[in-house]
């Protein structure tokens, strides 16, 4: 054939490409025990599915000697390919690359494969590893930042937007996974900082490591940062797997329903709640009575571990659980998991995801710390979100239920579509001890032995307000159910609640507490 | 969380005390403490540049303690109060942190 040659010569150009940054620079990517850009795609993406697009793609920098520099791919690897069956966008770069720098004409293939998956409705995958703005580009590597930073923020709530930190990620380039949805890390692989440990020693004289700095560990546990933690690279793609196979690719869709399983039978939901206010449990044993084969997704895992959140099926479909733990600072709320339930309950309201809230709280953690950091504003933001979503919301009254947090955990007042009670469920203003210490003051106090009145009048006050029936007795409880039922139940609500309408005023946009 | 090794601590409410695991955070927070006017702590990383104070100098509120560099930008820390220089706990391009106590009044 004629275009034999042409043939040769298009795989000649490829196959340069295609080796990065060389063998040297792999062998050193490898060393750190990092797969290139291109294994990574085809670790995450369905076997044989990726299509690489503009492999020749050239920059144009000319100063500081860099007209003579051959930058295979401008140091990133964009494409789309296919995730469970279903497409997906994906950039990945290169860091044998030039240090996988980011300059005009690698920022251009990335704001380009944002606009293919904004505009084909489909997720996009953003993998991190990059040393950074490429100075020598100037001006140029920044323009570039800030339009993926604006990509990023028209996407948000559009299509599901997953960051993935596989090397540095420091400076600028951390705005990009702060704008996304889910941020996953690498235990000793990933960092991300906005100023690093050498300006950090140099302004301050403190020495610190980059994972001391920003590695997985205090992104997951400390800050907040990132959602998902993982030991190495395949355990972390795994979860971006399972993470795709639960929401949907667009906020036009539901997510997948698949086959209905029971639960496990080793978890028995009616023997997990202790009958004692006071005593703990897991309540993530609780979800997994309720979710289709036991199976539970959490997001978040190691973060204000006070709150749970996270997805699990329910009879083949998707939904966001949010739950108080009381096996962790007794299930309070506070700024930290304030931040994370209401952040969650806008992605499942943003992506058409049904939430289920199981609620066991005593309130709000009190201390001065608390109300200097915003307590106000942080716990507002649940009310907020809650108040907002118009996907359907279900709430089960597990045991506390108690003042503030009893209103914030989607009560009827904040418009929940369905609230269930557990027959133990204490719903009341505060708690029987609190409560009874102020109603009852002038009795204890002048009591014979106000020690004994005092147990006598928290006695009192359980038997008469801390249980359901004052709360059912007004229908801000619809149901009070046995907790055999609790699954029962919760189907039965996703049916009903399929085809829910609830209009909001019209606006630009609302304002809610940051 | 492995079920295995939680240790559950007293947590105390007006409520009542449950028992449960307290995150680090908690457990590392600060008691606070109402600030006392005549400790002058940095606000802000930087390094210091100059003192221009002596111990035992008596200064009036709003005179310059000592000058520093802070986020590219040279600044002044001024007196918030009158009074005479007990300790000076910094030096002329010592690196300071934020939080740490330069100068002490009687």
């Amino acid at each position: 054939m004629a275009n034999d040659n042409k043939i040769v010569d298009l795989q000649k150009r490829k196959d340069s490409v295609m080796c990065g940054g060389g063998a040297a620079a792999i062998e050193k990517q490898k060393a750190m025990g990092k797969l290139t850009a291109r294994e990574r795609i085809d670790a995450i993406l369905d076997k044989g599915s990726f299509h690489e697009y503009d492999i020749f793609v050239k920059h144009s920098a000319t100063e500081f000697g860099m007209q003579s520099k051959e930058l295979a791919g401008d140091g990133v690897v964009i494409g789309t390919g296919t995730v469970n069956g279903k497409p997906i966008a994906i950039y990945a770069q290169d860091f044998t690359v030039f240090g996988g720098s980011l300059g005009l004409s690698h920022a251009r293939k990335i704001t380009k494969v944002m606009d293919y998956a904004l505009n084909m409705r489909i997720p996009l995958i953003g993998i991190n590893d990059s040393g950074g703005a490429r100075i020598q580009e100037g001006v140029n590597a920044l323009a570039g930042y800030g339009e993926i930073f604006f990509r990023n923020t028209m996407a948000s709530g559009v299509i599901p937007q997953i960051s993935v930190i596989l090397g540095p990620c420091a400076g600028g380039a951390v705005y990009s996974p702060a704008l996304t949805d889910y941020v996953f890390m690498v235990d000793g692989t990933s960092k991300m900082f906005i100023t690093g440990p050498e300006v950090i020693k140099t302004v301050l004289g403190e020495e610190i490591t980059m994972e001391e700095l920003g590695g997985a560990k205090v992104h997951c546990q400390k800050t907040g940062n990132a959602h998902f933690f993982a030991n190495n690279e395949a355990e972390c793609f795994e979860q971006i797997r399972t993470l795709l196979s639960l929401v949907p690719e667009n906020n036009s869709k539901k997510a997948d329903t698949v086959k209905t399983v029971e639960p496990k039978k080793e978890f028995k939901i009616e023997a997990i709640v202790p009958d004692d206010p006071t005593k703990p449990y897991d309540v993530r044993d609780v979800i997994k009575s309720i979710t289709d084969d036991s199976q539970f997704f959490e997001v978040m895992e190691k973060f204000a571990g006070n709150i749970v959140i996270g997805y699990g099926r329910v009879d083949g479909q998707t939904v966001g659980f949010v739950a108080n733990q009381p096996l962790v600072m007794a299930g309070v709320l506070d700024c930290d998991s304030s931040d994370k339930a209401a952040r969650f309950i806008r992605y499942c309201d943003s992506f058409n995801i049904p939430i289920v809230t199981l609620e066991d709280l005593p309130g709000y953690l009190p201390g001065v710390d608390q109300e200097h950091a915003g307590v106000i504003r942080h716990g507002a933001k649940i009310l907020y979100a809650y108040s907002e979503a118009t996907v359907p919301r279900i709430t089960v009254i597990l045991r506390k239920a108690y003042g503030g947090g009893y209103i914030a955990m989607n009560s009827r007042h904040l418009q929940a579509d369905f609230v269930f009670a557990w027959p133990g469920a204490e719903i009341a203003v505060m708690g029987p001890e609190g409560a009874a210490n102020i109603i009852f003051r002038k009795d204890i106090t002048e009591a014979a032995d106000p020690a004994a009145m005092r147990q006598e009048k928290i006695a009192e006050y359980k038997e008469k307000f801390a249980n359901p029936y004052v709360a059912a007795a007004k229908g801000y409880v619809d149901a009070v159910i046995d907790p055999k039922e609790t699954r029962e139940y919760i189907i039965h609500s996703l049916k009903v609640t399929a085809n829910k309408v609830a209009d909001r005023p019209v606006k630009k946009h609302g304002l809610p507490p940051f | 969380m492995s079920k295995e090794n939680i240790i559950l601590e007293d947590f105390h409410t007006i409520d009542g005390t449950y028992s449960t695991t307290l995150t680090e955070k908690f457990k590392q927070r600060k008691g606070w403490e109402r600030p006392n006017p005549k400790e002058i702590y940095s606000y802000i990383p930087g390094t210091i540049t100059s003192i221009e104070v002596k111990v035992g100098q008596k200064v009036e509120k709003g005179e310059t303690l000592l000058t520093f560099n802070a986020m590219k930008m040279s600044n002044t820390y001024g007196s918030p109060i009158s009074g005479t220089v007990a300790k000076i706990y910094v030096e002329a391009g010592q690196a300071v942190a934020k939080g740490i106590m330069l100068v002490e009044f009687e």
